[in-house]
């Protein structure tokens, strides 16, 4: 059996995967200060959950934002060549990854090999990513993250949020409150103001949204930021069923591939 | 008795024992000059060199000694203006012909530094101490953030802080970015009276694609131009220039240039022979004039040649054999850990494209006239000006040191430089249909572009690359 384990900055995460490439377990945890106990958690966690003990586990790959730090890892790869591969095992038919995570974004282009021909990443900030809709959400519009998306799917006149700068969207946002603007309106606006900032980051590294595109990460949780991408490529989006799987599940196949 | 760390830093760059009693004590005041602690001479001497550089190869040692000395030259150069001595600065790129020829001329007479890109490079590069520098220039009027690059903010930082004198005259160029010329014009409008200027400039006004060194107006424009600025130099530091030294140094520069083709193929050997900064600095004398004289870089350079041919021969390298080889379109040793990840994660960027040259480069000059010869050799080059053109050099380069694909970007702190690079590596992708990357960051100044922000972009390509080439 095969582990990859992908240590996030909101999330760490891991999957088993067995000989056959079948997933016998997806775990998932909040990543703490220290990512190597992370790491550590997330993989007992998913050992306990397929009742294996760690002396089953042939390889295991590292990925993500604290990959460096999980030391039990016989490999460290970079989150975008697993996101990657990951994807292209669910979707055999994608082109296009668009991953938005706790503190990053990124979007992917792969040829019809699944091999990643280009990627662009957030840099130097977090707008525009899980953090941006966790702080504005849960301190501003004192909602639960995970009631953000269905409502802003009520919204008939969406807000423009003019900034997508986590700290000048706050002000934003309490200005539309303070003029009663309703909160659906003010929730798909912000959904629209993460797709906006994504695509365009995209658009900038010259990846042109070629489908089947797949939406993962934490924020593709988001039904109101996917339904934002949607509206602002003018493409089908899809999600994975487990949509912060990916990394994990890829550093889990190269795992097996390496051993 | 406590060790000597500035005498350890000098035998570390190559000085001879029979140098010490002439050199160490300038190297101490130097150091004091530029703001340089004890510790900075230790972090550099123990941490920094060895990290970076291949300082067991003998000509590298004496490589990073030219820098040095070099240095040493440009903390005295206002003991020089005191004596008299004619005072010329530049920027890059520009065509070092003219003040190589007025160093020939009139070697005792005339000081000449571009002095900004080599602080860079020392202060970063050696000691990753340019942030005083950065910041002063930001405190003073230039603010963080703003387009003017490293370079035009270490040149008033300099001044500023008295590490070096006003000019006799600044003779800048604006044959790519115009920030340039407009911070000398700030330099003397707020801060130095005395600080005189002549500028330089070539518009960017020929079709994309356009083979510029071929279209007779565009090679005559060009010399015109320099005539009238070597002129003006001339007549402004009283110190008169016969053309056939113009000559002359361009021999020299074919010479050198010819040694660094040389130089090229090896490290584009596989495996890899030498590491990408140690083997980048090199080409500094092309760019940059160097008030010491090209001759120690020479020798240098001819030391390092025959170390690593026979690394090349012993099959030696600092990467596997077979490990995916990028050119890059430029690497500075001022940010030497780009490069250093990469070599890090399995895959070699030998080389900058910026630097190495075609074979049109290569060959003399079609014009006996120094100026039409002079221009013609910038105009092969097509450097950031005619992406088109361009283009078509890059992907002779690509095929001659047969690289795997390439890395451009890196250069957003500059709008003129950073914003051909896209287009470039679109047009380089469809020509080779090899694997083009584009990196967002800074490689003169790496405070907002740490290795922690990078790091991820970089192993993701050297990842990719990896894969594609199994």
């Amino acid at each position: 059996m095969f582990a990859g384990i992908d240590i996030g900055s909101v999330a760490t995460k891991a999957v088993i995967i067995n000989q056959r490439e079948e997933i016998l377990v997806f775990s998932q945890i909040s990543t703490s200060y220290d990512r190597e106990q992370s790491g550590a958690d997330v993989f007992k966690l998913a050992l306990e959950k397929s009742q294996k003990s760690a002396e089953d586990i042939e390889y295991i790959v590292s990925t993500g934002y604290g990959r460096r730090a999980f030391t039990s890892s016989d490999k460290v790869l970079p989150e975008i060549v697993c996101h990657a591969r990951g994807t292209k095992f669910l979707f055999p038919a994608v082109r296009t990854i668009i991953d938005i995570g706790g503190q990053d974004s990124k979007v992917m282009q792969l040829d019809e090999q699944g091999m990643v021909t280009r990627f662009e990443m957030n840099d130097k900030c977090a707008a525009g990513t899980g953090r941006f809709l966790e702080v504005l959400t849960e301190r501003i519009l004192n909602l639960p993250i995970e009631e953000l998306g269905p409502l802003s799917l009520k919204s008939k006149k969406p807000c423009t949020l003019s900034s997508i700068c986590t700290v000048f969207a706050e002000s934003e946002i309490i200005s539309f409150l303070s003029e009663h603007k309703a909160k659906e309106d003010i929730a798909y606006g912000m959904s629209k103001a993460i797709a906006k900032r994504v695509i365009a980051m995209g658009v900038g590294g010259q990846i042109n949204f070629e489908e089947l595109i797949v939406f993962s990460g934490g924020v593709a949780k988001n039904i109101g930021v996917v339904k934002a991408i949607e509206e602002e490529l003018g493409k089908k989006v899809i999600t994975p069923k487990q949509p912060q799987i990916t990394a994990a599940l890829g550093a889990a196949i190269f795992a097996k591939e390496q051993s | 008795m406590a060790k000597d760390i500035y005498e350890d830093f000098l035998r570390l760059t190559g000085f001879e024992e029979d140098e010490m009693s002439e050199y160490l004590p300038q190297w101490r005041k130097a150091s004091e000059r530029l703001g340089l602690t004890e510790d900075d001479v230790r972090f550099a001497t123990q941490e920094q060199l060895p990290t970076y550089f291949a300082i067991e190869l003998e000509g590298i040692r004496k490589l990073l000694g030219c820098f040095v000395k070099e240095t040493i030259d440009l903390t005295k150069a206002s003991e020089y203006k005191e004596r008299g001595v004619k005072i010329v600065y530049g920027i890059l790129p520009a065509i070092l012909h003219f003040y190589y020829a007025l160093k020939l001329t009139a070697p005792g007479k005339v000081y000449v530094s571009f002095p900004d890109i080599f602080l860079t490079l020392v202060m970063n590069g050696f000691f990753h101490k340019l942030s005083p520098l950065l910041e002063e220039a930001e405190r003073t009027g230039i603010p963080y953030g703003c387009r003017h690059c490293a370079l035009n903010k270490t040149r008033y930082a300099a001044r500023r802080l008295d590490i070096i004198p006003s000019p006799d005259i600044s003779w800048i160029w604006g044959f790519i970015c115009d920030e340039g010329p407009k911070t000398d014009e700030f330099i003397r409008i707020y801060h130095d009276p005395e600080w005189k200027t002549y500028i330089t400039r070539l518009p960017h006004d020929q079709p994309l694609g356009t083979v510029e060194d071929e279209v007779m107006d565009r090679v005559e424009y060009l010399a015109k131009q320099m005539k009238d600025g070597f002129e003006s130099a001339q007549r402004e530091i009283g110190i008169k220039v016969e053309e056939k030294k113009i000559s002359e140094v361009i021999a020299i520069w074919h010479r050198y240039a010819a040694k660094l083709a040389e130089l090229a193929l090896l490290m584009s050997a596989d495996p890899q022979p030498l590491g990408a900064v140690s083997g980048r600095l090199f080409w500094e004398p092309l760019f940059t004039p160097f008030n010491t004289g090209i001759e120690g870089m020479e020798k240098a350079l001819d030391i390092t040649i025959r170390e690593v041919r026979q690394r090349v021969a012993n099959k030696e390298g600092i990467l596997p054999k077979g490990a995916p080889k990028l050119l890059i379109y430029s690497i500075h040793p001022s940010v030497p850990w780009i490069a250093k990840v990469f070599e890090e994660n399995g895959v070699g960027i030998p080389l900058s494209e910026f630097f190495i040259l075609t074979k049109k480069q290569l060959m003399p000059p079609s014009f006996e006239d120094p100026y039409m010869a002079a221009a013609e050799g910038w105009l092969r080059t097509s450097a950031m000006v005619n992406p088109g053109y361009q283009a078509e050099q890059i992907c002779e380069k690509i095929e001659t040191h047969k690289f795997d694909g390439a890395v451009f970007g890196l250069m957003d702190f500059d709008r003129w430089l950073g914003s051909p690079h896209r287009l470039l590596s679109r047009m380089v992708e469809e020509k080779t249909k090899l694997p083009v990357f584009y990196i967002e960051g800074d490689n003169w100044d790496d405070r907002d572009y740490s290795l922690e922000a990078l790091r991820t972009r970089i192993e993701s390509i050297c990842e990719i690359m990896k894969m594609r080439k199994a």
